[in-house]
């Protein structure tokens, strides 16, 4: 047999030990990612023209698109605060994303020892793994967002963010509730109903973080093995269909991550109350316009 | 009467995205917390029942509230 399938795992293989904090090859790709975002934005704006040209057009673009964007959902006053948050989240999980389909990812690395011995194997003599060997390795750089750890880690970011600007935005009081709403029991026979409702808002607001880590996770980790399984049944051919299609998953999640974080930083920022008194503002703002239309007529 | 434009194709795109996550989630929540319940106090099914009946409950409401916002 001229190669093998590549094992499939979940979590990510460490590579080496910096004191006693093992690095991943996840680590590694993360750390890859930071520095093409840096030298992409460092080289985009060193010089800047009033009429962008070249690089500085492709960041100027990114930037005005996803501000826009931001406007589009939450208003011009509301989008400056978010603005900086959204965008982040985009261009990061996008250049994580896009990691996947570099050449060397996921198949430059080293040999896997152990799995050496188990499989009673002397040490390979030649650059490339074949034959027995193929299935034998350790990447050493695999795509950030493949690790749950990292999507974890930014649903959390987003949930928690979405939690203390609402505390900013509402005041503890009203924030709170949202979900502990006592206030409730002085309705009578709904107050129990209405109680009951403000936990399970809480419910749906902490699954939230699991909805977010596992969509994002889910999508990157199966689009790397879908790519590694088409490569190993049909190679150099199948994959001209399935890498486009993973630059469009890669582009599609992080655009998903960022604008739900987005609507749900608009929806936790505005409460029932305020909605109301902005009605009433634009009622009488409307029956004063069209007095003054009334005036004028006459 | 509405204030806000329609959302765009991507904010609709991401919001249909979380709508199966949103039911789906509380729901899954809902049987393991009830399987657990099961297991201590020696029931046969009965937690897992009503921890999937509060799971499906918490979910059609937190899909109506993903979804008040564009109508």
């Amino acid at each position: 047999m001229l190669w093998k399938l590549q094992p499939i795992q979940i979590q990510p293989e460490t590579i080496f030990y910096i004191g006693p904090f093992p690095i991943t090859n996840t680590l590694i790709g993360t750390w890859i990612s930071i520095i093409l975002l840096f030298l992409f934005f460092f080289l985009g704006t060193r010089r800047r023209n009033l009429i962008p040209s070249g690089m500085q057009n492709a960041v100027e673009w990114i930037v005005e698109y996803l501000l826009n964007l931001t406007e589009g959902v939450s208003g011009k006053v509301k989008a400056k605060k978010f603005f900086p948050l959204v965008a982040t989240f985009f261009i990061f999980i996008l250049f994580c994303n896009l990691l996947d389909i570099f050449p060397g990812v996921d198949t430059i690395g080293t040999v896997n020892l152990e799995a050496l011995k188990l499989a009673h194997l002397s040490a390979p003599t030649s650059f490339f793994l074949l034959g027995a060997y193929s299935d034998k390795l350790t990447p050493w750089v695999r795509p950030g967002t493949s690790d749950l750890n990292l999507t974890l880690a930014l649903a959390l970011v987003s949930v928690i963010v979405t939690q203390a600007l609402g505390f900013i935005a509402l005041g503890p009081k009203r924030q709170l509730s949202k979900y502990f709403n006592f206030k409730a029991f002085r309705h009578g026979f709904q107050g129990p109903i209405e109680f009951f409702v403000g936990l399970i808002e809480l419910v749906t607001e902490l699954s939230r973080i699991l909805s977010f880590s596992f969509r994002l996770f889910g999508n990157i980790f199966a689009g790397s093995a879908v790519l590694a399984v088409f490569a190993f049944i049909l190679p150099f051919i199948a994959d001209v269909i399935f890498i486009p299609l993973e630059i469009f998953v890669a582009f599609v999640q992080a655009l998903i991550f960022a604008l739900l974080t987005l609507v749900f930083l608009e929806i936790g920022t505005s409460s029932h109350e305020q909605d109301e008194t902005e009605h009433e503002a634009l009622k009488s703002y409307e029956e004063s316009e069209s007095e003054k239309e009334a005036v004028t007529a006459s | 009467m509405n204030k806000k434009p329609p959302p765009s194709v991507w904010e609709s795109l991401a919001l249909a995205g979380q709508l199966g996550f949103t039911i789906a989630i509380p729901l899954a929540l809902g049987a393991i917390l009830g399987n657990y319940l099961d297991g201590i106090t020696h029931q046969k099914t009965l937690f897992l029942l009503l921890g999937l009946l509060l799971g499906l409950i918490i979910g059609i409401y937190g899909a109506y509230r993903l979804f008040a916002r564009l109508f």
